[in-house]
């Protein structure tokens, strides 16, 4: 049943009394409906994987380093319970699970084709949990480790992201690293190569165990074990699969509303993660994938929530929409258009 | 209005604001009215001036009662309060006002002389743990649309929004309404509803609890939250880290009564991860769904949550579903 309304009232029709009351548990009627109304659900089609899908080719490309150096980063020892790193890092390893086998779709910039199949991840996004914060200092040491045990297993459970660096700069490995988690869901980024939609595969994703505090500098919200282990976890992640600095980008970045089609459904690092101290450039100052790449509208909130380091970035994302739509002999409405639906594309695919 | 093709509606009737959804030409339209009076002295030349400037009032013996949106203006520049007809998401019983002001809103929205309207009317769901206190509130809405002569039913709120923001999983998921007063919840499957309550805090608990600590007017408290909050960010004042502050106090309450509930209560066994949806006037800055989600991740939640989504448009979301439930049954 292709109308929503009829199917609401299909379902209604097969089971509902007259008049719904305001009443507190309802514990008989979902039987009901269950068994009459299960044929009313319609199923969703998918698209198979190997699909190509042609898109725009963009005229211009935002530049963007792709000299960087990577580090030289390698594992010292391996047990059952941890790994350690020639960095310092040590990465806690046991009770890490599996998410879906990493597989996602990229569009070339060169030709404007978008391709499947890609497994080496190519970007890392910066998360914050949100989660119950205790003081910290060391009258509230149990409540910390609480707090930090419930956390992990939390988002194993949910295979939120591929680490998770507690308030003690502990790295836990929450999802293995060739499998994907569901970190950024409905997002984007691009470097001068590729672009990416979805990133949940395409993209590794670290949180950091805390709340973030209003008005709060990041040196003050992450503790300085985090910021020592964020760094080494990025080092060694970049140079394990040799990700490019402008690729390591925060959740506030990349995420786009389902909703509004705008830029900054998440606001996780919105404006004060420290890239300096992760041994990275000012990514702040990148103009907003979503935006320029994939049409993606932007408004006065997401101006206000992140701050004026993203200023820059956001006025550049116009600039270059615009030359890309100019270039491509088309409206920016019409440019922003199509983009859109290669992104929807490549994420049903996906 | 054109009520030939707009007979069916659906109206929300919140504490904070009144919203009519009707259905032009396939399209939902809204109107919305602050649910508020402020009483005028009377006089000849002030109810010509009200009415030449289409202000809605009404008169009551020696008093005039501006109605609506334009109340606060009214209420400032008397140096007085305005009145809220309703409480906690039902009709103050202690406004003596509050009925007939209640319908001169809802009639100034709904032109007299057309065919009778049929519509679905929002009720909240009773409070978890707590007395029902709502057959006073149901049945003097239901006496005053009868009076009226209209055909009406009550909808509770969370479905509304299950009803407006779900289709796309057969109406099976957790809508969420932050309203001025309430928070209502409603678990539907399959549009049924499993399971329904509100939490007794709203927009008008962080108002009250902010202007307790500042000092500031909760009006003035109001119209800051409502103009330029947002989580996340980085504020200016202590006013924004205390209406965050209160915020979370919401966003607690009612993650810990979804929690409680759907704890005790035997659920339908749903067989895949449901979505949340977030409405409603409170649930309106930016950050809100991210600060409500990470919040929601942290505790251990008896549903496995698909998503946690905004609705399209929080403002009207309860009143486009009380009209999607008319049209589907009227």
């Amino acid at each position: 049943m292709a109308d929503p309304m009829e199917r609401l009232r299909y379902l209604r029709a097969a089971s509902v009394p007259t008049v719904i009351r305001p009443v507190r548990v309802i514990q008989r009627r979902w039987k009901i409906a269950a068994a009459t109304g299960v044929m009313a659900i319609v199923a969703i089609p998918y698209y198979q994987s190997s699909m190509v899908v042609e898109a725009s080719k963009p005229a211009v490309t935002v530049q963007r380093s792709l000299q960087d150096q990577w580090p030289d980063i390698w594992m010292v020892d391996q047990s059952e319970t941890a790994e350690s790193y020639s960095n310092g890092l040590r990465i806690e390893i046991e009770g890490a699970v599996h998410g879906p086998r990493r597989s996602y779709v990229w569009l070339d910039q060169a030709t404007g084709k978008v391709h499947t199949g890609g497994t080496v991840p190519v970007g890392i996004v910066y998360h914050t949990t949100e989660s119950h914060i205790a003081p910290f200092d060391r009258a509230h040491n149990g409540d910390l480790k609480a707090l930090g045990r419930g956390i992990l297993s939390y988002v194993r459970d949910d295979r939120s992201y591929h680490y998770l660096i507690d308030r003690f700069g502990r790295v836990h490995r929450v999802v293995a690293e060739q499998d994907a988690a569901g970190h950024a869901g409905y997002s984007a980024w691009a470097d001068s190569r590729r672009a990416y939609a979805g990133l949940n595969h395409s993209f590794l994703g670290i949180a950091f165990e805390l709340a973030t505090e209003p008005g709060a500098e990041s040196s003050s919200v992450a503790t300085p074990a985090q910021i020592r282990a964020a760094r080494e976890l990025t080092e060694m992640l970049r140079s394990r699969y040799q990700i490019l600095a402008v690729n390591c980008v925060t959740h506030a970045q990349v995420s786009i509303s389902k909703i509004t089609d705008r830029v900054g459904d998440h606001a996780d690092w919105a404006g004060n993660f420290p890239f300096a101290e992760m041994g990275l450039p000012d990514n702040y100052g990148l103009p907003i994938a979503g935006i320029y790449q994939f049409g993606f509208g932007w408004d006065h909130n997401y101006r206000t929530t992140t701050g004026a380091r993203v200023w820059p970035g956001l006025a550049l994302s116009g600039v270059e929409q615009q030359t890309r739509a100019r270039a491509q002999g088309l409206s920016v409405a019409a440019y922003r258009k199509n983009a859109q639906q290669v992104f929807k594309e490549m994420m049903e695919i996906q | 209005m054109a009520l030939e093709t707009r007979t069916v509606l659906g109206l929300d009737v919140g504490t904070s604001r009144i919203v009519l959804a009707s259905q032009s030409n396939g399209a939902f339209q809204y109107e919305s009215m602050l649910n508020a009076f402020v009483k005028v002295p009377y006089s000849k030349m002030t109810e010509n001036s009200l009415r030449r400037v289409g202000v809605s009032f009404t008169t009551r013996g020696e008093e005039l009662m501006v109605l609506g949106d334009e109340a606060p203006q009214f209420a400032d520049l008397l140096g007085a309060e305005t009145a809220r007809p309703m409480t906690l998401g039902v009709l103050n019983p202690g406004e003596v006002e509050a009925v007939p002001v209640v319908r001169s809103i809802i009639e100034s929205m709904v032109p007299v002389g057309e065919r009778k309207p049929k519509l679905y009317f929002s009720v909240p769901a009773a409070p978890l743990n707590g007395e029902e206190a709502l057959t006073y509130h149901e049945a003097t809405l239901r006496q005053m649309f009868g009076e009226l002569g209209w055909e009406c039913r009550g909808i509770n709120e969370g479905l509304a929004v299950v009803y407006s923001e779900l289709e796309d999983t057969n109406y099976t998921g957790i809508g969420v309404s932050f309203g001025g007063g309430l928070c209502n919840v409603a678990l539907a499957y399959l549009s049924m509803p499993a399971i329904s309550f509100s939490i007794p805090k709203g927009g008008d608990f962080i108002d009250a609890s902010a202007a307790a600590v500042t000092g500031d007017l909760a009006n003035r408290i109001r119209i800051t939250k409502e103009q330029d909050f947002h989580f996340n960010g980085h504020y200016v004042d202590q006013l924004h880290q205390v209406l965050t502050v209160y915020y979370d106090d919401v966003i607690q309450a009612v993650i810990a009564g979804m929690k409680d509930a759907f704890t005790r209560t035997k659920l339908p066994k749903l067989t895949k991860a449901v979505p949340m949806v977030l409405s409603g006037g409170t649930a309106c800055p930016p950050g809100f769904r991210d600060r409500f989600e990470k919040a929601l991740k942290s505790t251990d939640f008896p549903v496995v949550v698909s998503e946690v989504r905004m609705a399209k448009d929080p403002l009207h979301t309860t009143a486009k579903g009380a009209l999607i439930a008319a049209l589907t049954e009227m």
